[in-house]
């Protein structure tokens, strides 16, 4: 494939950042600064630009910990992510994806669809209740990301999880701003 | 140690702690490699400050973006917090830009959490 291709692809599906690889937090360090410049040429409502870019970090930090390595070694979970500001409607996606064992994938499954299940004060009282019983909880958070998330996104969570094989699947998620 | 000073970088917070002026502020961005890690030194310190703090703790926050774990911390630092003030008298003071709804809510959600608390909501 040619470089020049890619780029005018990821310029009609009005990509404004893309990123795909193994992330560490010297990577997630590298991507928080670099959308926040993004962002900030952008003249939409602050709350709005905060809002994704909470939701593009706390997907690559999902990324980071949950992930199936692709280099065993390295410790780094690896996948891909980018955001979206459709020229047309002036609104922001965020999106993500990357393998996750099967195990993983019904947990997220189950997640998403309690999650997807709740109008927006029961996601208040839910995540309130996460937060302070700290189940699902450890240091990485997991237990509270995904409803933040969809806290702060307009629409319900637009996700897949495609099997791959017996043992993994992909895992991917598309959050409306 | 009467002053623990913590300098703000690109994805943590500058901590100040000052036990003499009963003083204790958090500002900047929290995302931190290991959350539990970084705060300790905090956690241990105010724990140690409330054995014996000034007449009134005041507690600016100006935290301008968190991320999941460092909500949970900011939980257990709240937490503390709320059984020293059934003793002490303790201020807190939210900070948030008025124009970024998304952070003066997350002051909101821990002010309903924490009733016994008095958080002022400050707009800069």
């Amino acid at each position: 494939m040619k470089v020049r291709d890619l780029e005018l692809e990821l310029y009609k599906e009005d990509i404004i950042f893309a990123f795909s690889g193994a992330i560490s937090y010297n990577v997630l360090s590298a991507i928080s600064l670099s959308i926040k410049n993004e962002l900030s040429s952008f003249e939409s409502a602050k709350k709005e630009q905060f809002n994704v870019y909470y939701i593009l970090i706390e997907l690559v930090q999902n990324i980071m910990n949950y992930s199936i390595k692709r280099d065993e070694d390295s410790g780094n979970g690896s996948g891909t992510c980018f955001v979206i500001h459709h020229s047309k409607s002036q609104k922001f996606k965020v999106c993500s994806g990357n393998l996750v064992t099967n195990t993983q994938a019904l947990k997220i499954k189950e997640k998403l669809n309690k999650i997807n299940s709740l109008d927006e004060q029961e996601l208040k009282v839910y995540y309130k209740e996460i937060r302070r019983s700290g189940k699902d909880m450890h240091d990485k958070g997991g237990g509270l990301g995904f409803i933040e998330i969809a806290r702060k996104s307009s629409a319900k969570l637009d996700y897949e999880i495609t099997k791959v094989d017996e043992n993994k699947s992909y895992f991917e998620i598309r959050v409306d701003i | 140690m009467t002053v623990l000073n913590i300098e703000k970088t690109q994805l943590t917070p500058s901590i100040l702690l000052d036990k003499k002026q009963g003083l204790v502020e958090i500002k900047g961005d929290s995302l931190p490699e290991n959350t539990s890690e970084f705060y300790q030194p905090l956690i241990a310190e105010l724990q140690d400050y409330f054995n014996s703090p000034q007449d009134k703790t005041v507690i600016n926050l100006e935290i301008t973006y968190f991320n999941s774990s460092s909500s949970k911390l900011f939980f257990d630092f709240f937490d503390l917090i709320e059984t020293a003030s059934l003793k002490y008298d303790i201020d807190i003071n939210w900070i948030y830009d008025e124009e970024n709804e998304s952070m003066e809510e997350a002051g909101e959600d821990f002010a309903e959490d924490f009733e016994k608390l008095t958080f002022n909501m400050v707009t800069k």
